[in-house]
């Protein structure tokens, strides 16, 4: 036995020794494995606490009863600072951890974009923030705003509001407030405003027993608006017009137009009908209807695990659709096209599109490099030439080498970057970069999040070129391909707005159909 | 073969690796360093990564070469500390402008993981299913391989060899030349409070699911990050962290020349000390050349060498399982009598009989085998993998920060700031 | 009345006990147990200071009635829990010294109380004070009743559900053979976690208000 042991045990401790390095290469897919094995989930209090109720809104929406358009001011200009993408509710945080409240209840608003123009101290400049929340039904409450002349809206009599939560940027001591109904509470609101997720959080301090009623569970209702924030308009929203000005917003109807330029909609609401549902004639406010935060039974259907059962069952529809594609239009022959411009003598990035199309990748590096030799400023060629480099990094057979040849892509991708001038060599560029960076083991290099955020610069640049059903479907791709960057980077939250901002449009070709369904998302033209 | 090339092959010393199979293991430790940290390297920061590559390179062909584990070991482990916490502080001061983590950053859960919240968050996990820290959780699973990988191969070796905080008490208790604070292996409970400070940060942290010992108790916040210093609390907090780093890692090492915080303080290390067991290497004292002079227990600087209570004649000190495997016993042995070794095959070695069987041949042929088959045995041998692996998992955290570090300094050097931004 | 807080109890019992354990846990290892009827002993007059600190609770929640509502606030369950964290802190701490250093004289006093079953039952009464989730479910169930007795009940059926949850402890005896280590730890670990709970969980915790 001993003898037996003598020869296995430093053959095994040989194997490890050897073994050893290849997990450290390999540590995307394993942690993934740990993370799902071991069911790592960290403890919600850090976070805020369990997420309760998400409510998704669309996205480009921030138009308010539907012709609202921003102030004519510098800060605004270009921006989408007032489009809220999703609102949190979360539940009740008692054993606090890492801070000094006794306890908290936290809410979520994420904005699609955010800015600090003006240096707030919150660090977000433009938009105003109302939360209008009720507790009890109608036991207590208000219909009418926290200030007349505010919002211009009214509330649901079913659901008259209780408690105002106010956020904008340029709060004293980094807080926003909090007051009822009737002005007997008013307290300042924990804000804390993350960049990175767009996301601002508001934490209400569970000292009011009119706000503790909700340690008992029960379901609360909210109404979430954002304006543009002008601390001498009544409630801070600016005031809306017909023309815009450096004073007002601009696009107003009537001046019963709410001074809103997005609310979060229930699910089955439409934003611009509810708020344009005002009437001149009574001078009654448009009305709102409130979100329900509440606690859904586990087994009971919610909208979202519809929509994951009609997508799954329509995903062997579309697998099909795309098989019979791919097979009646094969791919063209990119290897007779590089014969034909090298028989034509053509030179140039044509030459190169064709190297790189016929996957010829030393090729397409050579003749790259010739051009930026006579013609440095070439951003098409620097950016083929950062593609070709990076595609070789695949085809290496050793991994020291495979290594090499991704860091000189990434170095090539950034000497390319300033030498594009015009939106069309950006988007090449922003485009190629993305699916390259998204295309690296994300465990060594990283860049999935890098990778979603060339994705969405590319969004933009589409977007600027105006509408048509190329641009489009190029715009839907842009926002699929962020999504999954987002979910390879583990940000799940981004990769679902994203997603469902996909899913709105009309014309999807199969392959973003599918894209969609695979994840549980019926694209909105698919559900009528 | 002449003496000239036979002293070049042969090892330096009695415990020293000769020149081929020093070669053969360095070669394999260098294509790895290579890949890990040059390869990965582009523009400026490959100069520093080509540095931090011969140090380790360096420093492991001297141990292989010399036989002095510990001595090289140390460098080689003080080293990692010292890269580790400017590239960290760094970094922070890059992305967040300040080492203060305040409640936004706990908001967003992307406060960085080490290995020893692990320890601390084990039961409320066991219990309730979430990691009672704020880190992201990918960060979580990726420390939790690291320091999984390296505990299945070198059990508490991770605490000699691999741990970036550990430098700091292990430097320190190095420094004077003798003990001014005398503590004796007899002395149980500095050993085991350890596990009694494991027992208290796991059942505190289950009680209150928090996590107490970076809430309260870690030493090495102040060089690393620590909550924004803005109420009593925070500030009780901070003066702890600082009393703790200064007394249990700097004056209390240097006092006694143990390893005070790694020994008596560090829940992780009392939760590897269980975990030591499931290794295929050992620590290993030959009854035979053992005198019994007790000079081993002594030098440890963890008193992880007990004496046996009882018993006739010499008494041959027991490795116990808060042992690091630094190597400091073997140095200090006037013996030679205490070595790395494997579980179930103690002084065997894989080749030794085929040598016996070739001692008395001549001829070319059987000396080319002599010299092939020593050279196996001791590529072969516990204390060469042990130390190769021990070396292999330190670079891959030196190929994270010892890089950025290194090529800090350098920009420092030439541009007057260690920061990027 | 009676079902529903034994089930309470069986469902909700593991919290109860990852409470408790932070008390429990020290305390049982670091006696020297040398066969089951010790350990059954110890583990008993623990589990009868825990029914004396519930039924009393459930006693005056139920006869308080109404009043009682404010029992649920979080801040008054705060101040209820220092109270309790430093009663058990306290206990921890002189009963770790008394163990480490016997020779003390007021460790000789303290023995006194202690040994004969008292230190048991106290850790029992002071964690059955501690104040967990499942406990004020079961407290906001009651306060309604406008009753003590029922209270009482209610509690003592309560009890008996959290209890399977201590049963574990019975089994100490049985890695007598491996305890000396154990015990010598646990009684380290009873000074840390005392000071720990004594200070910051309870002391703090109650006075300075946020201090947590």
């Amino acid at each position: 036995m001993k003898n037996i042991a003598k020869i296995i045990i430093p053959l095994a401790a040989l194997a490890v020794a050897t073994a050893l390095p290849f997990p450290f290469m390999f540590m995307g897919p394993l942690m993934d494995g740990v993370q799902k094995t071991l069911r790592i989930e960290v403890d919600p209090r850090f976070s805020g606490g369990e997420v309760l109720a998400k409510f998704l809104d669309p996205m480009d929406d921030d138009r308010g009863e539907g012709g609202l358009v921003y102030p004519d001011l510098p800060a605004f200009r270009g921006k989408k600072v007032l489009d809220i993408v999703r609102y949190t509710v979360r539940r009740p945080v008692l054993n606090t951890a890492g801070g000094d409240s006794p306890g908290y209840w936290q809410m979520d608003v994420t904005l699609a974009e955010t800015g600090n123009p003006l240096n707030a101290p919150l660090g977000f400049s433009l938009p105003v923030v109302h939360i209008y929340i009720d507790v009890d039904g109608t036991e207590g409450g208000s219909t009418r705003t926290a200030q007349a002349d505010a919002e211009l809206v009214s509330f649901d009599p079913a659901h008259p509001w209780d408690y105002l939560i106010h956020i904008d940027g340029f709060a004293g001591d980094g807080k926003g407030y909090i007051v009822s109904f009737d002005r007997a509470y008013k307290r300042p609101v924990e804000v804390f405003f993350v960049a990175d997720t767009k996301t601002i959080h508001a934490r209400v301090e569970l000292d009011d027993p009119g706000i503790k009623r909700i340690l008992d569970g029960r379901p609360t209702y909210h109404y979430v608006v954002v304006g543009a924030f002008d601390p001498l308009a009544a409630g801070g929203f600016i005031p809306v017009i017909e023309k815009a000005g450096p004073r007002n917003g601009g696009g107003a109807r009537s001046t019963l137009t709410p001074r809103i330029y997005d609310w979060v909609q229930p699910e089955g609401s439409n934003q611009e009908h509810i708020l344009s549902s005002y009437d001149q004639s009574s001078g009654a406010y448009a009305t709102l209807v409130p979100l329900e935060a509440k606690v859904r039974p586990k087994g009971k259907d919610s909208s979202r695990e519809e929509s994951a059962k009609r997508a799954a069952m329509l995903l062997a529809t579309y697998k099909e659709k795309l098989a019979r594609q791919s097979a009646e239009a094969p791919p063209p022959d990119a290897a007779a096209a590089v014969e034909r411009l090298l028989a034509q003598g053509v030179g140039g990035i044509g030459l190169v599109q064709a190297y790189y199309r016929a996957q010829m990748f030393e090729k397409a590096e050579e003749t790259s490099r010739r051009i930026l030799e006579s013609s440095p400023d070439q951003a098409g060629a620097a950016t083929y030439l950062a593609m070709a480099i990076a595609r070789q990094s695949g085809q290496q057979k050793s991994p020291m080498k495979s290594m090499e040849f991704v860091t000189r892509a990434f170095a090539q991708f950034d000497k390319a970057f300033p030498l594009c001038q015009t939106p069309d060599e950006l988007l090449t560029l922003y485009l190629e970069r993305g699916r390259y960076f998204a295309a690296v083991p994300e465990s060594i290099f990283r860049k999935s999040a890098a990778a979603a955020d060339d994705y969405l610069k590319a969004a933009t640049i589409v977007k600027q070129q105006g509408s048509s059903s190329d641009r489009s479907a190029l715009l839907a791709d842009c926002y699929i391909n962020a999504a999954k960057a987002f979910a390879r980077s583990g940000n799940a939250d981004e990769a679902e707005i994203y997603y469902h901002k996909a899913a709105e449009f009309e014309n999807l070709t199969t392959e973003q159909v599918f894209a969609l369904l695979e994840r549980g998302i019926v694209p909105v033209a698919l559900r009528r | 073969m002449s003496e000239k090339i036979r002293s070049i092959l042969s090892p330096r010393s009695a415990t020293g690796f000769s020149l081929p199979a020093t070669i053969l293991l360095s070669l394999g430790l260098g294509s790895w360093c290579y890949m890990f940290i040059v390869a990965r390297s582009a523009g400026t920061s490959r100069i520093a990564a080509w540095i931090v590559f011969a140090g380790i390179m360096a420093l492991f062909f001297q141990l292989l070469r010399t036989g002095q584990v510990s001595k090289y070991r140390r460098y080689f482990f003080v080293a990692i500390a010292l890269l580790f916490f400017p590239e960290f502080i760094a970094q922070l001061l890059e992305t967040r402008g300040t080492m203060m983590l305040g409640a936004a950053e706990i908001l967003k859960t992307e406060t960085p993981y080490c290995h020893i919240v692990t320890s601390v968050v084990l039961l409320p996990w066991l219990f309730t299913g979430k990691i009672v820290f704020p880190a992201g959780t990918g960060a979580i699973a990726s420390m939790l391989i690291i320091w999984g990988l390296a505990t299945l191969v070198i059990g508490r070796g991770w605490c000699s060899w691999a741990c970036f905080y550990g430098g700091w008490d292990d430097g320190m208790s190095r420094l004077a030349r003798k003990p001014l604070l005398k503590i004796g292996v007899a002395n149980k409970k500095i050993r085991y409070f350890g596990f009694a400070m494991l027992a208290f940060v796991g059942l505190a942290s289950l009680g209150t699911l928090l996590p107490v010992y970076c809430d309260w108790l870690c030493p090495f916040k102040i060089v690393t990050e620590f909550g924004a210093v803005d109420s009593l609390r925070s500030y009780v907090a901070f003066l702890m962290f600082v009393l703790l780093f200064f007394g249990l890692v700097i004056v209390l090492p240097f006092l006694t020349k143990k390893r005070f915080q790694c020994m008596s303080f560090c829940p992780m290390g009392a939760f590897q000390s269980l975990l030591s067991k499931f290794n295929l290497y050992r620590i290993s004292i030959d009854k035979d050349k053992c005198i019994g002079c007790r000079i081993c227990s002594d030098a440890c600087p963890t008193l992880s060498l007990s004496l046996p209570e009882t018993g006739e004649g010499k008494r041959v000190p027991i490795v116990t399982s808060t042992c690091t495997r630094c190597g400091e016993c073997m140095t200090a042995c006037p013996k030679n009598a205490i070595s790395y070794g494997y579980v179930f095959c103690r002084g065997k070695s894989l080749f030794g009989g085929w040598r016996e069987k070739l001692a008395g041949k001549k001829g070319a042929a059987a000396a080319a085998l002599r010299g092939i088959t020593g050279t196996m045995d001791e590529v072969l041998s516990a204390r060469a993998l042990f130390v190769y692996s021990g070396f292999f998992i330190g670079m891959v955290f030196l190929s994270t920060f010892g890089t950025g570090t290194v090529n800090r300094l350098i920009r420092l050097v030439v541009h007057g700031s260690f920061l990027m931004k | 009345m009676i079902q529903e807080g034994l089930l309470l109890g069986l469902s909700t019992g593991s919290f109860c006990a990852i409470s408790c354990a932070p008390a429990a846990i020290p305390f049982i290892f670091s006696e020297k147990i040398d066969g089951w009827k010790q350990n059954a002993g110890l583990v008993g007059m623990m589990l009868l200071g825990r029914l004396a600190a519930y039924i009393g609770v459930g006693f005056l929640v139920g006869a308080l009635g109404g009043y009682a509502v404010r029992y649920l606030d979080p801040e008054i369950q705060r101040r209820l829990l220092s109270v309790s964290n430093t009663l058990i802190g306290a206990l921890m701490i002189a009963s770790g010294l008394m163990h480490n250093f016997p020779g003390l004289k007021f460790c000789r006093k303290f023995q006194s109380v202690y040994r004969p079953g008292g230190g048991s039952f106290l850790y029992g009464l002071f964690t059955g004070l501690n104040i967990c989730p499942p406990f004020f479910m079961a407290a906001s169930r009651v306060f309604g009743k406008g009753d003590g007795w029922s209270g009482m009940l209610y509690f003592a059926m309560f009890f008996l559900g959290t209890s399977v949850y201590f049963l574990p402890l019975l089994g100490v005896h049985l890695f007598k053979d491996r305890l000396q280590t154990v015990r010598m730890v646990a009684r380290l670990a009873l000074i840390l976690l005392g000071a720990y709970f004594f200070l910051f969980q309870g002391i703090f915790y109650g006075s300075v208000g946020r201090f947590q």
